[in-house]
């Protein structure tokens, strides 16, 4: 199965990263050969299966409705590239 | 009573579904455990696994499924004994991880139906597709800066239950008995406090117009309306929008809008993704959520008597009228409040009681909250059981009613007791036939002038002689005791 | 005279208890380790100055008699565990400048067992490689050599190259290492090291950065067995901070470890030597004697799910990684790159950001769960998961533990152009399988191929049958007789 170079441009849209004319075609010959050997498993037959059958053998962790008390509000911006008013800042937004 | 709107080329039928996002009563979130409380300080309610940071993972607080639980039983749905959390994959900035988990392919609730009431006598019923849970996005502020919007991540994460109907309403006014019920419901189950205000309750509405026979039209969404009237007015405004577009043979765009209050439209967004492929997958940071028999019959068993039941049961075991019924069961408080009333009255006929005591309740004490400014029932100025008190004394014809709304105005302004009320201003009914006959004979007497034109046939001044005896006895007279003594003293 | 950098941590725990060494010595060692062998760049942000603070507190624990397990030994995390206050980069550009203000649970759990951090480890960046040439700040180099060419430098195995190669070059004790296909055993293997991928569960995941939720896991490097058990003892355990981890009592694999391998079964899957160079299959012939030798019955058994492995696995870690890796994006932590909207900000940074295998998983990731794709894709892979974890279930009923090579191949070159990626990604052949399955996979040194190079041999068990790997690890190390790379 071949990828067109529109599927690529999509696919590079979807995933928030650029792409040069170059890098669209690369990428299209490496994830086709890619998808071209994964679909050897065309053939196999799982139809059996369903996903809600898969419940592992240990329950899921869960926690209490506790609430923290701790605010670690410069913590979470201490990495920020940008921040005012104690808040993320970004390019503005129209919604 | 038909739905349908008249256009050019003849008549549509508008189809409604309603997703509701009912945000869940916990204390912390979903997946972290930061805390929940409205208005906080920007981004100081927020974990490293609500900010999205590397390597932080999601646990869920098991209260937020315990009250899905609840409210999938409320909603007469069937809970899933294994759903799947999903990722919804997209990128937006108040969406730190770059996906919300959420519940698509496998949710905890599946089906479901409540009933409306389109009026006093008829009910619908309305299909619940499914319920399940999600985290809240975060907020993005744009109005502080030309250039820069500004990200506060104290929502984010925040437990939401999504609950989504079928598209089987076909009008504003059904839309809106619909919202009411769903927030009356998880209100009764403490699941959600469905204050619209703070946004724990919000609705998305998708309006389609076709003819009727015919395939569903495209649908426009409307996202996040915050009211009762706004679900209305969008809606109403939608309906003119669609049928202009289809009556001149335009084709309606899938796409989402927003409600403008000030303007009463709606008005398209600028599209988020232009291809909105989410690309749903399991989220792997998570197992498949198992629920076991114990677990769903403990919630079954904590579950209350929800409006639909209590109305029914005030109706046929107290005897209201499906209005007052309804009034009173709006708002749980309310309900367990009259009941307490109601419980705490001496009267043996409590069918009558139960009519007078609603009456109290939900015209003079509503209205004297109105007035004074009082938004809960717990903070009215006397004791709740003084309105069974007051009731018991006209039930028991120790006062009139007249007398009675005298003293209710002294309880509002005392807190006093009623009986202690009465006693104090000696407003005792009289309910002495002798002592009324003795006034009646006065007041006839010197009132030869119309006891002589209402023997002739003028009937109405019968209310002139009761106003005399009610004047001479200061209101104090048993109205029931004055018209039997005095029928008979005109005979 | 001891060279403290030749020393086992069990050695030299028993030395510092003893009083013979200091902290501060053994430290100091491993410190100028790391500076003299700078050039195999298998460190990415050294903390000598902290690690030397630390040994010192050490030293006062053992003269008070409260030093803890692993008090005062030095070891090193791959640089994708979130260190609080230390410079996480995960080998990306997009993290230059990231520290964390929290710690991951298994550093966490060995730092409070006395381990002295003494640096964050160079890898294949966000864990994707199988020869740590795809890190944002250079290939780490093995200190192996070949026979054939002793001034090619060669690979040492990814994603863990850091901390394989800093094990083998003695630089420091021990290491941390994550395995989502193979990443600890397959480097392990190129190093002449002992790695182990622990059972799915077994460690949290907390502060580690993802790659495959559902695949990765993290587990100790060294240059023994005993070493190996000894660190995952500690570093493993429930912890409520991450969903899928497991609430299993961890047992003292070191002081467990029993050869005694009398009457143990032992499988080895045919599929497994298929095509195999013929350096290894020697090797597994060796490891069967061995093991036969002690008085384990071995026999042929088949894994017809094998050829499954890698195909799912390739759908599924680039799946979830595009998901993963959603979160880097400029906004709220990480490099930012300028962009006039916020989606031109996102793809800018990212462009910038990430580095060309990660970009092409994350585009094959998000194609594979693409509408229209998604069945055919993804929910079939994890079906075929279900089937190869069936596969070792039936197995395990038969045998106790599977015999298999490693590696198809030693080290390669660091230059070799490998122009076609499913080349590079065959690398994970044998190893791949066990993630899928969730069970517990160890590779041990256990000769050398015809260059000269180290080869390993791996055991895999069912869940949760640590104890029994180490202790046939144990066997095979005796017999074997490994030389490691001397100081």
């Amino acid at each position: 199965m071949k990828l067109t170079e529109a599927e690529i441009k999509r696919v590079a849209q979807l995933a928030r990263i650029n792409l040069s004319q170059e890098e669209v075609i690369s990428h299209g010959q490496e994830i086709t050969n890619i998808l071209t050997w994964i679909e050897q498993l065309n053939d196999i037959d799982v139809s059996h299966i369903c996903l809600t059958d898969l419940v592992p053998q240990e329950t899921m962790v869960e926690r209490p409705d506790t609430p923290s008390t701790v605010n670690l509000v410069d913590s979470i911006l201490k990495n920020a590239p940008k921040s005012s008013f104690n808040m993320f800042s970004v390019p503005k937004m129209v919604e | 009573m038909s739905n349908l709107i008249k256009g050019r080329s003849g008549l549509w039928e508008v189809v409604i579904g309603l997703e509701i996002h009912a945000q869940v009563s916990s204390k912390a979130k979903l997946f972290s455990n930061s805390a929940t409380t409205f208005a906080a300080d920007p981004n100081t309610q927020v974990s490293f696994v609500d900010a999205g940071m590397p390597g932080m993972l999601p646990v869920i607080n098991s209260y937020c499924v315990d009250q899905a639980i609840k409210s999938g039983l409320g909603l007469n749905g069937k809970i899933e004994k294994v759903s799947i959390f999903d990722r919804k994959n997209y990128f937006y900035a108040d969406l730190p991880t770059g996906y919300q988990i959420s519940q698509f392919y496998h949710p905890i609730v599946t089906g479901g139906y409540i009933d409306i009431d389109l009026d006093e006598k008829t009910t619908k019923r309305i299909n619940i597709t499914r319920l399940h849970m999600e985290q809240d996005a975060g907020k993005s502020t744009h109005d502080l800066s030309p250039t820069e919007s500004f990200i506060d991540l104290n929502r984010a994460g925040i437990a939401l239950m999504e609950i989504v109907s079928e598209p089987e309403m076909h009008s504003a006014k059904e839309a809106q008995e619909y919202v009411k019920k769903i927030r009356s419901i998880l209100r009764y189950l403490g699941t959600c406090d469905g204050n619209m205000d703070e946004g724990s309750f919000r609705i998305d509405v998708n309006v389609s117009l076709h003819k009727p026979d015919t395939p569903f039209g495209d649908r426009a969404e409307i996202k996040n309306i915050n009211s009762v009237k706004f679900v209305g007015q969008a809606i109403e405004y939608e309906i003119v929008r669609q049928l202009g577009i289809l009556e001149d043979g335009g084709s309606i765009a899938q796409e989402t809008r927003l409600f403008d209050p000030a303007k009463g439209e709606t008005r398209s967004m600028r599209s988020k993704e232009s291809a909105h492929d989410y690309r749903y997958f399991p989220d792997p940071d998570l197992k498949p959520l198992i629920l076991t028999d114990e677990r769903i019959e403990k919630a079954r068993s904590e579950m209350v008597e929800l409006p639909d039941a209590k109305k029914a049961r005030f109706m046929t075991d107290l005897g209201l009228t499906a209005y007052d019924a309804d009034v009173l069961v709006v708002e749980k408080e309310t309900a367990d409040f009259y009941e307490n009333i109601l419980a705490s009255s001496q009267s043996k006929d409590k069918k009558l009681v139960a009519k007078q005591i609603a009456n109290w309740l939900t015209s003079e004490v509503f209205g004297a909250m109105n007035r004074s400014g009082i938004s809960e029932l717990e903070n009215i100025p006397f004791k709740a059981e003084y309105l069974a008190e007051l009731v018991d004394l006209i039930v028991g014809d120790t006062i009139s009613g007249k007398i009675a709304k005298d003293v209710f105005a002294k309880m509002w302004e005392t807190g006093d007791n009623p009986n202690i009320i009465v006693e104090k201003q000696g407003l005792k009914q009289v309910s002495d036939p002798k002592e009324i006959e003795n006034v009646v004979a006065n007041v006839l007497e010197r009132s030869a002038k119309q006891l002589e034109q209402y023997k002739a046939g003028k009937e109405t001044l019968f209310g002139f002689f009761v106003g005399q005896v009610m004047k001479d006895m200061k209101g104090k007279a048993n109205p029931g005791l004055v018209n039997e003594v005095l029928k008979k003293a005109l005979s | 005279m001891t060279i403290l950098t030749q020393l086992t941590i069990s050695k030299a725990k028993a030395l510092l208890t003893k009083g013979e060494i200091s902290s501060k010595d053994l430290v100091q060692a491993h410190v100028d380790a790391m500076e003299l062998k700078k050039d195999l760049n298998a460190f990415l942000t050294p903390c000598s100055d902290d690690a030397l603070k630390k040994a010192e507190r050490s030293d006062t624990m053992y003269k008070n008699k409260t030093a803890r397990a692993l008090e005062g030994i030095p070891l090193a995390y791959k640089d994708n565990f979130c260190t609080k206050n230390v410079r996480t980069t995960c080998g990306s550009k997009i993290l230059a400048n990231f520290v964390p203000p929290y710690e991951a649970t298994v550093t966490d759990n060995l730092n409070n067992q006395g381990a002295i951090n003494l640096g964050k480890l160079n890898m294949d960046e966000f864990a994707m490689g199988s020869g740590n040439i795809h890190s944002a700040y250079g290939p780490v180099t093995n200190p192996w050599k070949s026979k054939e060419d002793p001034s090619k430098k060669l690979v040492p195995g990814g994603s863990s190259g850091g901390s394989a190669a800093s094990v083998s070059a003695h630089i420091t004790m021990g290491a941390l290492g994550s395995d989502t296909g193979g990443s600890i055993r397959q480097p392990a293997s190129f190093c002449g090291i002992v790695g182990i991928k622990p059972t799915y569960g077994l460690c949290s995941r907390y502060g580690m950065i993802a790659f495959a939720s559902s695949l990765d896991q993290a587990g100790p490097l060294a240059r023994t067995v005993e070493d190996t058990a000894l660190i995952l003892q500690h570093m493993a355990g429930f912890d409520p901070k991450d969903a899928t981890s497991i609430d299993i009592k961890i047992p003292e694999y070191a002081k467990n470890i029993n050869k005694n391998i009398k009457g143990l079964k032992v499988g080895v899957p045919i599929e497994y030597l298929e095509g195999l160079h013929p350096d290894g299959q020697e090797l597994v012939q060796k490891g069967i004697e061995w093991l036969k030798a002690e008085g384990a019955e071995v026999k042929e058994i088949s894994l017809k799910t094998t050829s499954l492995a890698l195909p799912a696995y390739y759908i599924i870690a680039p799946a979830e990684a595009s998901s993963n890796l959603a979160r880097f994006d400029g906004a709220r932590y990480g490099e930012r790159v300028k962009g006039d909207s916020l989606d031109e900000m996102y793809a800018n940074t990212r462009e910038e950001g990430f580095g060309k295998e990660v970009k092409r998983r994350i585009m094959i990731g998000t194609y594979v769960l693409s509408a229209g794709y998604y069945d055919a894709f993804y929910t079939k892979a994890l079906k075929i998961k279900h089937l190869i974890t069936e596969d070792f279930n039936k197995a395990f009923h038969d045998v106790d533990v599977l015999l298999t090579p490693t590696t198809p191949t030693a080290a390669f070159g660091i230059d070799e152009k490998i122009t076609d990626p499913v080349t590079m990604y065959l690398n994970d052949v044998y190893t791949a399988t066990a993630n899928l399955a969730g069970i517990p996979g160890i590779s041990v040194p256990a000769g050398l191929d015809h260059n000269g190079l180290p080869l390993g041999l791996q055991l895999l068990g069912p869940r949760f049958s640590e104890q029994s790997l180490f202790n046939i690890a144990s066997v095979i190390e005796d017999a074997a007789q490994f030389k490691g790379l001397e100081d």
